[in-house]
């Protein structure tokens, strides 16, 4: 039972998104997306799995004094500074609208003009503590520069990969590292430079020529050959999980 | 039960017809326009005795077309190779039942995992597997997590630590159930360590240098990369070699395999990585399925052939010759089908 229930329901949902995909029947959509709506809810919730599991092993290592505990005592008081800046800001929100609710109510049902300049004052307060967005200005001014710092570190790191990648060692790695050059020079204006001039009057850039033959052609044929691969490999693996014959989800 | 003999009759009669009449007919149903296809259907329903060749009548082609309203036509290939997959599936795995051996390929990325694992043992360093960034609903999470069962498996026999980073709270559960099964499994309960199976954070580069923090402070001796993963590829294995670790990738994402294929040690392109867990597991049904899927492609590349050779050819002729417009009208026909 333990087992039988879980593989069903896979089944279940497996075979309706596979109808969904061929088949155009309304009632088929409806239930596949019923489906897909339930999935997206479940794994909603599931975050709050994830913040247990942060707060557990990080509070318990800080609690211990245990290597490198400032960094974890950093992430916590991150999580729950965010948490209270975003409930606090979901609160001023509120607030806000409530207050331009009963002034349109206010407004509507023909109120002495005395009471209706208080409910604009308080209104006009409401936004204005709702548009100090803390969350906001945390996101924007301390996470987006971090995450960005995080990216631009690919800079870096395509240039050593590369370094290495292009060490001409034997005759497969000579002809990566030919193409590479050849690639890069013609992608970049310099490239550009070098000029044939035919004999009907065209200009003939043959770096740039063998670079949008190299990407054309040999690349696309490769790319196209392992995604082919890959998705007939995404299939056998789709089925094998859908009618039980892997159960990476049921194994303990 | 017999009214729904009966309804099966008519269905697989109206089917057969509909068949016929898409073989006989100029124009086949699946290339047919929106307009045409109800023109056709309406037509039967008007003038169902009109004949329009031997034996077809108006009826039979609008019946055709009818029930292709409710199928996508356009993805009829997908379907049609679909089926013939679970044929060669229930073959193959009739076989292997019957002792018949199903041969696969050697796979040096997954040779290399026991090799990192075993590393890590003598160094005395955990290992850290990463099952990909995406959610439990990409096929590419359930089969990196297909191989950590493995990993998890192999490193309890030799008692060792495996680290496990994840993106999304459900796959962290799931791992979680996955190291334990696995290390009960191999008659060690307790190289499961609660603490090593960390949800790092939803966000893609939060993660990643959450990920990288482990590398660079818990060192571990090896880091397997599993999954779906974007561009945070490369700023994972360039930490991995920085860190001095063994390194073996897998992904189908084409875009990021140079990255891995040039900072890891091993990597698994594309599809070896989805027939990672059949080479390990050794399973009959698993193993028939990994081949049919080899046999679906020898379907496949024989039309590749022919619409490459066909059009080569076309290119090859006088432009606007008569051969050369027919071949091109061929392989602009085999497209569609296809």
């Amino acid at each position: 039972m333990k087992t039988r229930v879980p593989i069903f329901i896979t089944a279940f949902v497996g075979i309706f998104m596979i109808l969904k995909f061929f088949v155009v029947t309304p009632w088929v959509s409806a239930v596949a997306d019923e489906l897909v709506q339930w999935g997206v809810i479940t794994l909603a919730f599931a975050i709050i799995l994830g913040v247990l599991n942060l707060a557990k092993i990080n509070l318990k290592a800080v609690v211990e004094r245990k290597t490198d505990w400032p960094y974890k005592a950093i992430l916590l008081f991150g999580m729950v500074f965010m948490m209270s800046v975003g409930g606090f800001q979901w609160h001023l929100d509120m607030r806000a609208e409530e207050a331009l609710s009963a002034l349109t109510a206010l407004e509507a049902s023909g109120a002495a003009p005395a009471a209706v300049a208080a409910a604009v004052a308080a209104s006009g307060e409401a936004q204005a503590r709702a548009a100090t967005n803390i969350f906001n200005f945390a996101f924007t001014r301390i996470y987006t520069p971090l995450s960005a710092t995080m990216y631009s570190l690919l800079a870096f790191y395509v240039a050593s990969a590369a370094f290495r990648a292009f060490r001409a060692k034997n005759l497969h790695a000579t002809l990566l590292l030919v193409a590479a050059v050849l690639v890069m020079i013609g992608r970049v204006p310099v490239g550009g430079l070098l000029q044939v001039d035919l004999s009907d009057g065209t200009i003939w850039r043959p770096l740039v020529w063998i670079q949008d033959w190299l990407m054309t052609w040999p690349n696309a044929a490769g790319q196209r050959a392992i995604q082919m691969g890959a998705a007939i490999g995404m299939i056998a693996t789709g089925l094998r999980v859908i009618f039980g014959i892997e159960r990476p989800y049921l194994k303990g | 039960m017999n009214r729904a003999l009966t309804f099966l009759q008519s269905r697989a009669a109206r089917l057969a017809l509909a068949g016929a009449a898409i073989f006989a007919g100029a124009t086949p149903a699946f290339a047919a326009d929106e307009t045409t296809r109800v023109l056709a259907s309406r037509l039967g329903e008007v003038l169902p005795d009109l004949q329009l060749s031997d034996g077809i009548t108006s009826a039979t082609v609008g019946s055709a077309y009818r029930l292709l309203e409710d199928f996508n036509v356009v993805k009829l290939p997908v379907f049609v190779l679909l089926i013939f997959f679970v044929i060669f599936f229930f073959v193959l795995n009739r076989r292997v039942r019957k002792g018949g051996e199903v041969e696969l390929r050697r796979l040096p990325g997954i040779n290399a995992i026991e090799e990192a694992i075993g590393r890590a043992t003598e160094m005395g360093r955990p290992v850290l597997f990463i099952p990909g960034i995406n959610d439990i609903d990409d096929i590419q999470t359930l089969a990196g997590i297909n191989i950590l069962a493995h990993v998890a498996y192999i490193a309890a026999e030799y008692d060792t630590p495996v680290i496990v980073a994840t993106r999304r709270s459900v796959v962290l559960t799931i791992c979680e159930e996955v190291v334990k099964a696995a290390s009960l499994a191999a008659g060690r309960p307790e190289n499961y360590i609660p603490n090593n199976m960390r949800y790092l954070s939803d966000e893609q580069f939060a993660f990643t240098a959450g990920v990288n923090g482990i590398m660079l402070r818990e060192r571990p001796a090896s880091c397997i990369y599993q999954g779906c993963f974007y561009s945070e590829s490369l700023i994972l294995a360039e930490t991995g070699f920085v860190s001095g670790a063994i390194q073996v990738a897998g992904t189908a994402n084409v875009s990021q395999l140079p990255f891995f294929v040039a900072a890891c040690d091993y990597t698994l392109i594309g599809e070896e990585f989805y027939a990672a867990s059949a080479y390990l597991s050794k399973e009959p049904p698993v193993l028939a399925s990994v081949k049919a899927a080899d046999w679906l492609k020898l379907v496949i590349m024989p039309v590749m052939l022919i619409g490459v050779v066909a059009i080569t050819i076309s290119a090859s002729l006088p432009a606007g010759s008569e051969w050369s417009l027919h071949l091109e009208e061929f392989v602009r026909l085999l497209k569609e089908i296809l």
